[in-house]
């Protein structure tokens, strides 16, 4: 350490940024249609079961005439309703709002409405790729691509795919990840 | 349509189960309880009563079921549901090798299909847990670097086509890797051997042990200095001021001494337990540099020595507690690949580079840790220098005027600086940090942007490193600069 004496540097030059990736201007390949669809019938599930739930006191009230006022029976009822609705509403413009984009180096991800966030995953950093489909997604012939790197806070999940696009992804992924390995 | 060689190579993989008897080895309980009342019925059968043993047996295990309560009755037809659930499972599992990937396809209903480059294994391990190895079956487990589970597992192969599988996984990913230039560090060596290197680990506490190699000793922490920062610990004071009060409090209101110092006993001991933890492991900390790298050894009561995994440092964090401010000391915390996954406490005492330390110490130290990987050293030199945020032409680029609405403490100090090397974030004002993370350590970029950051042109940049105690993130910096760092790395 000879050079420990000399005074440090005031000023670190950093490296050139590539400014190719503006994120403001990338055309994001956004998920299947038929994906909304899925995602309309698991939200509409969700509304019964918990307006079911809303409505036990009401119930409760008619049949076995528990002691709840009723103006407080219908107005939880109404006020599940009011919240469901809104969710409901929001589902197509949230699918929407998913999307993702093959860069030279980087796999971009976008999604989010209200806190929109998008992430670049070099594709030398992946690990390892899912592909996954469940039984509804099956059905639709859809498919979920995740794809994994060191850090268990890369949160690369791409939904409703269609099965062929997600698995031309997976190859073109697996290969791209060759290519451009990073020893950790 | 035409195919792409990948394509290609993935339609002729030869796809095989695990061994059939695996699924078994699940369920080893429920068998334990079968096993149990059928041994029973059988032993007792044989020694009193005559006529047919065999209908005999039958009848005394009927009988058990018969008499049993209603939850056992249900588990039988749960445990036959159980079986076939298994077994199905067992049936629609595949794993093939390629030429440059391993491949599972798995799942009842949702479907799996997992892709892990050859390339990116690091070891391959056998694993025989205690009701396999009765049956002579053994687990291959396949790791990626630092995944939080294992990449693959193949639950269960024979023995000997376990060793086989392993052996002739090696070397294809040998071959895979043969291509690149060899990496420096233990990963490599993983995969030519894991049981091997595993004993030689350099991340592996050692016993204290003699060494014909000649260490010289860089800093020792004081004992005086360790009390001193323990003392200064915000914590602590706060936790006895709200004693304190209490214990007035409840005096002045009741007049029952005892009563409150005794329910407030266990708060004390609490902070004297946590001060004395930190004092004993901190305990003369020390850092030693030898031809083999730098070790760390500490402890009062426990003595350990620590090498100092340099090749596998993702991240640094330098700090300072507000009450260490006058003082010039600071901390130094590290993210290392793989301590993620090991138990709390200890990757919590082992992420510490340097415990309390001065501004020279510093010196001496982080240019010796970057040393072996990044031509940094100056680099890293600066780094006390830039923590303060107060020499005005530092090249930090600083937080836009319109963060302060979200930060109006620490907007000042919040910035992000580039490096040849790193990315330097600053932040925080109380705990003032200095988050440090090398471009070619980020796995991932994610830039979020929230409505009212929106409003203002700002965004949280937020960089994925290995599991760790550092959290490499810019919060409510400038959205278009903050764009130009996504497509970094």
């Amino acid at each position: 350490m000879s050079a420990s004496h000399e005074n440090p540097p005031t000023r670190l030059e950093g490296p050139q940024l590539s400014l190719d990736t503006d994120i403001d201007s990338v055309a994001w390949k956004r998920v299947s249609p038929r994906y909304l669809k899925l995602r309309l019938v698991q939200r509409s599930i969700w509304t019964i079961l918990c307006v079911a739930l809303s409505a036990i006191p009401l119930l409760g009230h008619y049949i076995f005439h528990w002691n709840v006022p009723l103006w407080l029976g219908w107005g939880l009822v109404a006020l599940m309703l009011l919240w469901q609705g809104g969710l409901f509403v929001l589902v197509p413009r949230q699918v929407r709002s998913w999307g993702y984009s093959e860069y030279p180096e980087h796999l971009l991800l976008t999604k989010g409405l209200l806190t929109r966030s998008t992430t670049a995953v070099p594709y030398g950093r992946m690990q390892l790729v899912d592909v996954s489909s469940g039984p509804l997604e099956n059905m639709l012939g859809l498919a979920t691509v995740d794809l994994k790197t060191a850090s268990a806070g890369t949160n690369a999940v791409i939904h409703g795919l269609e099965r062929d696009e997600a698995h031309r992804l997976r190859q073109v992924l697996t290969l791209r990840g060759e290519e451009r390995m990073v020893a950790m | 349509m035409s195919e792409t060689p990948a394509e290609e190579k993935e339609t002729s993989l030869n796809w095989w189960r695990a061994h059939p008897l695996s699924p078994l080895t699940q369920m080893w309980v429920i068998f334990a309880v079968i096993a149990w009342n059928v041994g029973t019925s059988v032993y007792q059968e044989w020694n009193n009563g005559e006529g047919d043993f065999i209908a005999r047996v039958g009848e005394s295990l009927w009988q058990i079921i018969a008499e049993s309560s209603f939850f056992f009755k249900l588990a039988i037809p749960l445990f036959l549901l159980a079986l076939v659930l298994t077994y199905w499972g067992w049936f629609v599992t595949f794993f093939a090798v390629g030429s440059d990937a391993v491949y599972r396809r798995s799942g009842l209903l949702t479907k799996k299909y997992r892709t892990v480059n050859l390339e990116r294994i690091q070891s391959i391990d056998i694993v025989r847990p205690f009701l396999p190895r009765l049956l002579g079956l053994s687990q291959v487990t396949v790791d990626v670097a630092d995944g939080t589970d294992s990449a693959l597992k193949i639950e269960y192969l024979k023995h000997s086509v376990a060793n086989e599988f392993r052996s002739s996984l090696l070397r294809k990913v040998r071959e895979a890797k043969s291509g690149e230039e060899l990496e420096t560090g233990a990963h490599t060596d993983t995969v030519s051997d894991p049981a091997i290197t595993r004993a030689a680990d350099p991340s592996a506490e050692e016993t204290e042990s003699a060494t014909t190699t000649e260490e010289r000793q860089l800093t020792r922490l004081p004992m005086g200095r360790l009390a001193m920062s323990i003392l200064l610990n915000l914590k602590i004071w706060l936790i006895l001021l709200f004693t304190v009060v209490s214990v007035g409090a409840l005096v002045w209101a009741s007049d029952n001494i005892w009563g409150a110092i005794v329910g407030n006993l266990a708060i004390v001991l609490m902070a004297a337990t946590t001060a004395w933890n930190e004092f004993n492991q901190g305990f003369n900390f020390r850092i030693f540099h030898s031809s083999e790298g730098l070790k760390i050894r500490k402890g009062l009561t426990n003595s350990t020595t620590q090498s100092v995994p340099t090749g596998r440092i993702q991240a640094l964090e330098i700090k300072q507690p507000l009450l260490w401010k006058r003082l010039g000391w600071f901390t130094i915390t590290m993210n290392v690949a793989g301590y993620g996954l090991e138990l709390k406490e200890e990757s919590l005492h082992r992420s510490n580079l340097m415990l309390v330390a001065t501004e020279e110490e510093i010196k001496k130290v982080l240019p010796l840790v970057v040393a072996q990987r990044w031509n940094a050293q100056r680099e890293v030199e600066t780094f006390p220098r830039v923590f303060s945020g107060s020499i005005p032409d530092d090249g930090f680029t600083p937080a836009p005027a319109s963060s302060r609405w979200f930060d109006p403490l620490t907007y000042r100090r919040n910035g992000y600086l580039l490096t040849p090397t790193f990315l330097l974030i600053r932040r925080g004002l109380l705990t003032r940090r200095l988050t440090v993370v090398p471009h070619d350590c980020i796995q991932s970029v994610e830039l979020s942007c929230g409505p009212l950051q929106r409003k203002t042109g700002l965004a949280t940049l937020k960089l994925h490193s290995v599991a760790g105690q550092v959290t490499p993130q810019a919060k409510n910096i400038d959205r278009d600069n903050a764009k130009k760092l996504l497509a970094l790395y």
